[in-house]
Formats: structure tokens, C-alpha cells, sequence
């Protein structure tokens, strides 16, 4: 089997999903399967991605074999190794790697969590994303009880510690997950420490300024007394190990549309096993992206909490499968990632995106 | 001072072709592409920078320059340098801290320099305390071909035009035994050999174990696959008995801690069109200080990224051996400060970098698609 076509399509959800922008990758062999993935495309990025995907990627996938091995993903980024183990190139490896594990499951006839090696799927603990930065200055969070239910817990995206303090004093027994607006200096992040701790927070995501220094945010993690998470912003899967090896984290956020796709998560997992960290797949989203984490999560951590977004109010892009629910994530059974994108919503948010644009 | 627009031109400069065609990243290279920043400004000072572009890559850095820097700049003060690159790495930290969001930005960065330097009169390399040699060392950096006959004819080539330093790009035995062929018969000219990431540690060892029976290697560079196994590289170090180079594809300035404090390397490579400009060069060359570690600073450029590294040699770094991609490029705006004489450049003393393209050669070899 031979690609035939490979294609990336920038996807603007409708408006009131409350998600963003990302990439559709559309991969065609000439035995007549196609694989679906998808590609980070958020923080104006989709553009970008779509470019690297259509200039760089996919002239090197066509007419190449795919089969067993799903490595071609691996072997173009080996060959495309200047372009950054992350941004743009990186973001449209990881949406063909994905697409390639779609393929691969529907040739076999099993779902993708099988190949990853579950024997069946199962319900995943969520946790379901509030986005604060969306909301407009001064304005009273619109989230209820109603929010959580089906949920374990809530992933605050950019809420300031006032607004945190709320959601503690809303929600008392949740697990509460904070993504911080941006990270602080240590200092500013110690003069904030105490308070954090005293609302008991599952994790704090990448909270140190300057990223990347994993040494110096292991010895803040160990004198903050926190649980604190990173992965997303690793630059590449080398960085993550060593994020991981130094201490610096007890949560990995596996995001499969950003780095290395399903195969580079395998190798991730078992280094987060092997290091004693936790496992926090971000199975944000309603395509590919979001379906790839739930059969990440069910072969490789199946009593993580999965990050998902709010359900939508219009129809998810691969469908009810993929419609972040309220009752618990499930992986589907059907071969491949289980359902792909709907033509015609593809389209509208394809429109959208170019709408958006010009 | 208020910078009105921010933009990019990709040139495409004719390549000369000495001995048959050579490849970059498998493909046949017929031209150089260099991707130009631009920044206007209401003074009439305009600002020039370069990104790295190699691969392919031009079209995708564009978009960065046009769509997530050019709307932060516009109506901001660029001599504010310093300001505006935190904003932007601010702004930019989920997606710009490698790969080429990261490329615009410096490319941009240098442009910023090249406009402060003009704004005062003054040169970047004053701007840095002045440069403490009118010129540079350079290494003759040359293609990779494939070919024994062709690559050795080429570090001929390069003697013949007064460079005592090559490093050849070829990682087959049959063409790195013919260089050292060469080399053995040429003492007293320094040899490196980049790899670009072919190999594992296992097959890295194997070669190194091959090149010790021939003539001296200054260095190896990017020998291991993982361009960021800087354990890898620390095993090969330790086992493999050559000096090793590598940084041109470090993710940040902080992985040139990791590297010098881990012993990885014995010549650090930042870059200047990707790592983000002068500045991070002059961060890099902050961590090295006191250290073993030797300054060795990507420069495979024809244009402001190779002239904004001269000046930071020039005046912080002197006695750095500079990369001169060994490419004849006659239609090149910026042929007058980035052709070597006798296997040296001089480091311009104009305003800003002092480089400005020739309007004429730019108009010839801007890219029309």
C-alpha cells in the first residue's frame, strides 16, 4: 500500500464550541483507505502548520509504502531534523503520525487502542477545560454544577488566583488542574506558592519563566510543595525525558497532535512509568487529536484523567464519538481511531478558517 | 523612530556548480535560498535581517515574519530591542521557542540590530564595544556531494583559494576516506567532518574508530541522530577519541548549559538566523565563558545572519574560526562582505551591520513566485 495523497486542512470549530483552531490531516492510499490525524493549529498556528505540512511533508509522503511499520513520520522528521522538534514541522509530523495510526488500525480491522495494546476499552476519569482567558474582562465565570457532572475534575485555563480561589470555594471536592495565564518568575511564582497550595490542586502547568530550564524548576517545585505538571511545551522528545528526569515534574501532558504523535507517546509513557510520573494525556478538541488521546489513555494509562474540552453546542467534527461527553471518555471499538471527520463540517470549518483569515 | 512594516524577501541565488550537483537534505541543490526580514521604518531607516531558511522551509518562516511578528511590531519603537524580542517571546512561548517561529525571530532580531546601529551611526560590532580584529579566520564549508572525486577535487579547490581549513559534509566511508586521503597529504590544514545526524551511537563509534587511523579531525559534528542527545553525545565524546560539534539545532540557549556542563561538546554551534539573533549568540557566549567549551557559531549564510556573526566574533569572540559556505553565488547582494579574500572576512565597519544588499543584485535574484 502507497500514499497516494496526503492533505492538511486548517479547522476553525464553530463559534460557541469554545475551542481552537487545529489541523486536519487527510492521508489516501492506493488500496482505497484513507487515515485521518490532526495537527496542533492553536495560537495562530494553523496556517502555519498547514504550509509545513503541504511543503515539506507531504511531497515526501507520496508514493510511500505503509504498512506494518509506522514509522514514516519518524524517517521524515530524521531527515527534516533543522526545523525544530517543535513548531510548525514538528506539529505536522505528529498530525501524519496519527493519520498513520489510523490507517494502520483500519487495514487491520482494530481500533487503535488495540494495536497500542488494550485488550478493550474502557471509561476514563475526565476532566473538563474552562477557558478564563475567553471571558471578558470583569465578567462572573458562567460554569455551574451542571459543568462538572460526568467530570472528575476541571483544568483551569488561565485563571488568575482570584478566580482559582472561586472555582475552589464553587466546586470543593474537584480535582482542579490550573494551566496559569503564563508562567512567572520563581519569585513570583513562590510569593503565589502557599496560596496555591492551600486550594489543593491536582497540578500547575509549566508555571516557571524562562521554559525550559528543568533543573531550576525541579528545585522550585520541591520548595513550593506543589504537584506540577509539563510536556505540552517540551521542544522535543529528548527534552521531555529530561524534563522528566530531573525532577521537575509529577505530571506529564502527553499531547499527541504536538509532539511525535501516538508513536513518540508510547516511548514517553514508559519513560513517565520508568521515572514515577504520572500520566495526563490532553485529549482536547473533537477530531482525530481527541480520539488518538482516548486510545493513548486506554492502552498506556487507563486511570489517568483525561483533559477534554466542554461539549459543544453544534456537532462534534468526527461525531457523537468524538463529542467530549459527561459521562466518562471512551475509546471506540471500531477500527482505526473509530470515526472520522464529517465532510461537510470539515468544510464549513475549513470556510470558516479562510473567512477568519481574509 | 516607529517601524511602519515588517516583511520578508526570499532570494534565490544561482549556485555555480564546481563538481557535479551536490544535496542538501536528499535534494538536488540548484540555488541558495536566503530568506530576507525587513523592517521599514518612519525615519526612512530600514533594518536587515536574515532567517534560517534551508530546507524548503522559506515559505513557512514567511508566514511567521507576516502573520504572528509583523502585527506586534508595526507602530513600535525598534530601538527598544530588547523590549519588543521579550514581548515576542512572551507572546510566543507556546509555539515560538524552536522551529521556525523561532527562525523569523531572529531574523528579525538582527534586523532590530542593524536599525539600532544605523539609528546611532554606528556599527553592531561598536555597539558591542568595537571589534578587536579587522577580520576573521574562515573555514571552507563545502557541499555535500557523494562523490570521492568531486569532494576531494573541491577541498583542492578551496587551498587553491587561500583557505587553510575545510569541512566536508560527506558521511559515506568511500568519499570520508578519500578526504582523508587528502588531508593526510595536506598537514597543516584543519579538517572537520559535519554529519548532520545520520547516525546511532553504535554506527558514530564505528566511524570514529575508522577515522582514527587517518589524519587529525578537529572535529566531528552532529554525528548521533537525535540532534539533542546530548547523552548520546556525551558517550561518543568519551569512547569515540574525536573532539565533537554540535548546536545548530539546539532547541533553546539553555541546552548550550546542558551541553557544556554535561560535556557533550568541544565546539559549541549556536545559530544566529535560528537560536534567536545576536543576542542569544551573545547569551551562548555568556555560558561558555570559563568553560572548556570552544566557539564555533553556525554560519552557512551568504547574507546579514554570516555578517551579524561577524561582528559578535569581532568583538567578543576574535579568535573565532568562522564557517564560509564554500558556494560560488555571483548574483549575490551581499557578494562585497561575505566573499572571502585568502580565506578571511573582514568585518564591515559601516553603520548598523554595514551590509546593505546591492538594490540592483536584490531586484535580479528576489524570487518572483
Amino acid at each position: 500500500m502507497r500514499i497516494r495523497r496526503a492533505l492538511a486542512f486548517p479547522y476553525r470549530p464553530a463559534a460557541g464550541q469554545c475551542r481552537p483552531d487545529c489541523v486536519i490531516i487527510r492521508v489516501d492510499t492506493d488500496d482505497g483507505l484513507t487515515g485521518w490525524g490532526e495537527a496542533y493549529g492553536a495560537d495562530g498556528m494553523a496556517a502555519l502548520t498547514c504550509r509545513a505540512f503541504d511543503t515539506l511533508i507531504a511531497p515526501r509522503c507520496i508514493g510511500q509504502e505503509v504498512g506494518e511499520d509506522i514509522g514514516l513520520a519518524q524517517t521524515i522528521g530524521a531527515i527534516l531534523h533543522a526545523l525544530g522538534g517543535s513548531g510548525p514541522v514538528a506539529f505536522a509530523l505528529a498530525g501524519l503520525d496519527v493519520a498513520l495510526w489510523d490507517l494502520a488500525g483500519k487495514r487491520r480491522g482494530q481500533p487503535v487502542h488495540a494495536l497500542l495494546g488494550a485488550k478493550r476499552a474502557v471509561t476514563l476519569a475526565s476532566a473538563v477545560r474552562l477557558d478564563y482567558a475567553s471571558l471578558a474582562a470583569g465578567s462572573e465565570p458562567p460554569w455551574t454544577q451542571a459543568t462538572l457532572a460526568g467530570h472528575a475534575g476541571l483544568y483551569l485555563a488561565g485563571a488568575t488566583l482570584s478566580q482559582l480561589q472561586a472555582a475552589r470555594r464553587a466546586f470543593p471536592g474537584a480535582a482542579l488542574m490550573l494551566q496559569p495565564p503564563r508562567p512567572w518568575r520563581a519569585d513570583a511564582f513562590m510569593t503565589r506558592a502557599a496560596a496555591l497550595r492551600e486550594l489543593a490542586l491536582a497540578w500547575v502547568e509549566d508555571p516557571l519563566w524562562p521554559l525550559g530550564d528543568h533543573t531550576a524548576q525541579a528545585a522550585l517545585r520541591a520548595r513550593a510543595g506543589l504537584r506540577l505538571a509539563g510536556g505540552q511545551l517540551c521542544l522535543s522528545r529528548a527534552d521531555a525525558w529530561r524534563q522528566m528526569d530531573a525532577g521537575a515534574i509529577d505530571v506529564l501532558q502527553i499531547s499527541p497532535t504536538r509532539l511525535g504523535g501516538l508513536s513518540a507517546a508510547i516511548g514517553l509513557a514508559q519513560h513517565a512509568r520508568s521515572a514515577g510520573v504520572d500520566i495526563a494525556p490532553l485529549a482536547l478538541g473533537e477530531g482525530p487529536g481527541y480520539l488518538a488521546c482516548l486510545h493513548l489513555a486506554t492502552a498506556l494509562a487507563p486511570e489517568a484523567l483525561v483533559c477534554v474540552h466542554a461539549p459543544g453546542a453544534s456537532p462534534a467534527l468526527c461525531g457523537p464519538a468524538a463529542a467530549p461527553g459527561g459521562n466518562g471518555a471512551r475509546a471506540p471499538e471500531t477500527p482505526g481511531l473509530g470515526a472520522d471527520p464529517d465532510p461537510d463540517l470539515l468544510e464549513a470549518g475549513q470556510q470558516r478558517f479562510h473567512e477568519a483569515v481574509a | 523612530m516607529k517601524i511602519t512594516a515588517v516583511d520578508t524577501l526570499l532570494c534565490r541565488l544561482p549556485v555555480v556548480h564546481r563538481e557535479g550537483i551536490p544535496s542538501l537534505a536528499g535534494v538536488p541543490r540548484k540555488d541558495f535560498e536566503m530568506l530576507l526580514v525587513r523592517i521599514s521604518t518612519d525615519s526612512g531607516l530600514v533594518g536587515w535581517g536574515e532567517a534560517f531558511a534551508h530546507y524548503g522551509t522559506a515559505s513557512t518562516v514567511q508566514l511567521a515574519v507576516e502573520r504572528l511578528l509583523a502585527p506586534r511590531c508595526v507602530g513600535e519603537d525598534p530601538r527598544n530591542l530588547n523590549r519588543l524580542v521579550e514581548r515576542l517571546e512572551q507572546d510566543l512561548f507556546r509555539i515560538g521557542r524552536t522551529g521556525p517561529v523561532a527562525h523569523a525571530m531572529s531574523g528579525l532580531e538582527i534586523a532590530l540590530w542593524d536599525l539600532l546601529g544605523k539609528s546611532l551611526d554606528i556599527s553592531v560590532n561598536q555597539l558591542l564595544g568595537g571589534a578587536r580584529v579587522p577580520s576573521l579566520r574562515c573555514y571552507a564549508s563545502l557541499p555535500r556531494y557523494g562523490a570521492a572525486d568531486a569532494v576531494v577535487h573541491d577541498c583542492k579547490t578551496a587551498l587553491a583559494r587561500g583557505f587553510d581549513a575545510i569541512k566536508v559534509h560527506e558521511i559515506g566511508v568511500e568519499e570520508l576516506q578519500a578526504c582523508g586521503r587528502f588531508m593526510a597529504a595536506n598537514p597543516g590544514v584543519d579538517y572537520m567532518i559535519d554529519a548532520n545526524c545520520p547516525w546511532s551511537l553504535d554506527e558514530a563509534l564505528h566511524i570514529c574508530a575508522l577515522l582514527e587511523s587517518g589524519p587529525p579531525v578537529k572535529w566531528l559534528e552532529e554525528p548521533l541522530k537525535g540532534p539533542d542527545d546530548y547523552r548520546g553525545l556525551v558517550e561518543l565524546r568519551r569512547r569515540g577519541g574525536i573532539p565533537v560539534a554540535a548546536g545548530e539545532n539546539a532547541n533553546e540557549v539553555h541546552d548550550f548549559a546542558l551541553m557544556s556542563q554535561s560535556g557533550a561538546v568541544d565546539f559549541a554551534q549556536p545559530s544566529v538566523a535560528k537560536l534567536g539573533g545576536i543576542g542569544a549568540l551573545l547569551r551562548v557566549l555568556d555560558l561558555l565563558r570559563d568553560t572548556a567549551v570552544q566557539f564555533a557559531p553556525h554560519t552557512p549564510f551568504l547574507g546579514p545572519a554570516l555578517v551579524a556573526s561577524l561582528h559578535v566574533c569581532a568583538a567578543r569572540a576574535p579568535d573565532t574560526f568562522v564557517e564560509c559556505y564554500f558556494l560560488d553565488t555571483p548574483g549575490n547582494p551581499f557578494g562585497a562582505w561575505t566573499h572571502p579574500q585568502d580565506g578571511r572576512l573582514r568585518v564591515p565597519d559601516g553603520p548598523g551591520l554595514g551590509a546593505d544588499p546591492d538594490p540592483e543584485l536584490l531586484q535580479a535574484v528576489a524570487a518572483r513566485d
